[in-house]
């Protein structure tokens, strides 16, 4: 029944999904015969180049938002609105529907996130044409270690993770804040929102506090008031904290909402 | 004759306001059963507790002895007082979702209705009427071989011509050992098919009794006593 469910989700998912991807696709191709080409080397058309690069920062937030945005809508809609009748009496377990919905909504966040990724890569590669320095990466690496003292794998580990727990949390956050509105008896989509900017309050100021607190505890020495920004390894150990921590907390966060969204779901289904 | 459906002590409240109150019921299998009541009776708050949309406040409720979970919505088939399919869905698109889903479901009886409506496979709902969607949910739901069908409303929406065909569908093609349980509060236009009526009335159980008997001591029909009993 899993797999039925997938197979349909994803079915009706990447109608509008798929096609969004395949634009930005179209669009860094387009990028790449123009920056490949010397058009815009032409000072006479530097408003074109202007456009083509306004065309294509507008084409990753378009990419991003209306994923963001048709998933909660489609979440709402099948979940908790007037086709939530069709979700919910199929007969599978209400944990396989929700767990279907969020893993296909993460894993196209994830598209996006890979396209837009590449798709940057891709054009600044041709945009470097003949210039591009075979040994970038490594320099880039090198500078990175020097400013931050942490090795480039490391980072990009760190980074990886943290995308990956973003996308993981922006959905569960949107799932229990739609899980938390259906619970009124009116108004349950201002509800929601209500309690999605709630839930961003509460985790913005936990998060500052933490990062107070790292910053803190890694530039003094309470024991002897002593400045340790000095101590060579200050710097790594600073954002070797910050990103693990952020990591820490965003899977807190992850598993929090996880937990209040599908208690809710499966506990107190209050459709209209 | 099994029970088919069985309440006990069954509450629903939505914060202050009590919807359905301590409704104890038993339903058996094989009869036409008409839900009736007026508005704001507790109807659609006692339909939606069979079929899982709402969580009962407190009380039981099982369906061939099964609570309401994965084994009741298998043989449970439900139409809701609204339309609740994507409406950019073509028809053959969601029978190929009811056949995935539904091991009951009875892909020829399906289209063999459309054909006889004339509703073509290959439309999209959102191009249909109102009434012709009503009909394609109709068909959908009675196109299952369930042990149970649970009718919201099935027509409120349609006119008079309309509705004597869907009571045809809903006659014609269910099996004599499944039970229907029809709400409505339009009694005249079904009285004809119903074996046995509950009267509900400010979340209470009013009356559980059969047409025959209502006729025979009463010497009323169905919908003279509704009118007795809810007037205003």
């Amino acid at each position: 029944m899993l797999r039925k469910l997938f197979k349909h989700e994803f079915k009706e998912t990447a109608k509008l999904l798929l096609p969004l991807d395949l634009v930005l696709l179209a669009v860094t191709v387009i990028g790449c015969i123009l920056l490949g080409s010397s058009i815009l080397q032409n000072e006479s058309l530097q408003m074109l180049s202007f456009s083509c690069m306004m065309i294509y920062i507008l084409s990753i937030f378009a990419l991003f938002i209306i994923t963001a945005v048709y998933l909660t809508v489609r979440f709402y809609k099948t979940m908790y609105a007037a086709q939530g009748y069709l979700t919910h009496t199929l007969p599978v377990s209400t944990i396989s529907i929700i767990h279907t919905k969020l893993l296909t909504a993460v894993f196209w966040l994830l598209i996006a996130a890979v396209i837009t990724t590449g798709s940057i890569f891709l054009l600044i590669r041709i945009a470097a044409g003949n210039d591009w320095d075979p040994a970038a990466f490594s320099i880039a690496a090198d500078a990175l270690y020097e400013s931050l003292g942490i090795p480039f794998g490391e980072f990009m580990s760190y980074i990886i993770l943290s995308v990956l727990l973003s996308c993981f949390s922006m959905v569960l956050m949107i799932f229990a804040s739609l899980s938390v509105g259906q619970l009124f008896g009116q108004h349950r989509i201002l509800a929601a929102v209500v309690t999605y900017i709630v839930f961003y309050i509460i985790q913005q100021i936990i998060s500052m506090i933490v990062l107070f607190a790292i910053g803190i505890g890694n530039t003094y020495d309470f024991s002897d008031e002593v400045l340790l920004s000095d101590a060579p390894n200050a710097v790594a150990s600073f954002y070797r904290g910050t990103f693990i921590t952020g990591i820490i907390e965003a899977l807190i966060f992850a598993i929090a909402f996880y937990i209040t969204g599908r208690y809710i779901t499966c506990k107190h289904l209050n459709l209209e | 004759m099994s029970t088919i459906l069985e309440c006990k002590n069954l509450s629903k409240a939505y914060g202050n306001k009590t919807a359905l109150s301590h409704i104890d019921l038993a339903l058996e299998s094989g009869h036409i059963i008409g839900l009736l009541g007026p508005n704001g009776s507790g109807k659609t708050t006692l339909i939606k507790l069979i079929n899982g949309l709402l969580t009962p406040s407190e009380g039981e409720l099982y369906i061939d002895q099964n609570p309401v979970g994965i084994e009741s919505k298998k043989i449970v088939s439900y139409l809701p007082d609204h339309t609740y399919l994507e409406s950019n869905l073509k028809v053959r698109e969601i029978i190929d979702y009811f056949k995935d889903f539904y091991d009951d479901f009875d892909e020829i009886r399906a289209y063999d209705m459309l054909a006889k409506l004339q509703i073509n496979p290959s439309d999209k709902l959102k191009t249909m009427s109102k009434g012709t969607k009503e009909k394609v949910q109709l068909i959908l739901i009675m196109s299952r071989r369930a042990k149970l069908y649970v009718l919201d409303e099935p027509i409120a929406g349609v006119d008079p011509a309309a509705r004597d065909y869907i009571l045809d569908i809903i006659l014609s093609n269910y099996d004599e050992d499944a039970t229907i349980l029809i709400s409505t509060h339009l009694i005249a236009d079904i009285e004809n098919i119903l074996d046995e009526v509950i009267f509900i009335k400010n979340g209470q159980i009013e009356l559980t009794s059969s047409v025959d008997e209502i006729r025979e001591s009463q010497g009323k029909s169905v919908d003279a006593l509704f009118r007795e009993v809810f007037k205003c």
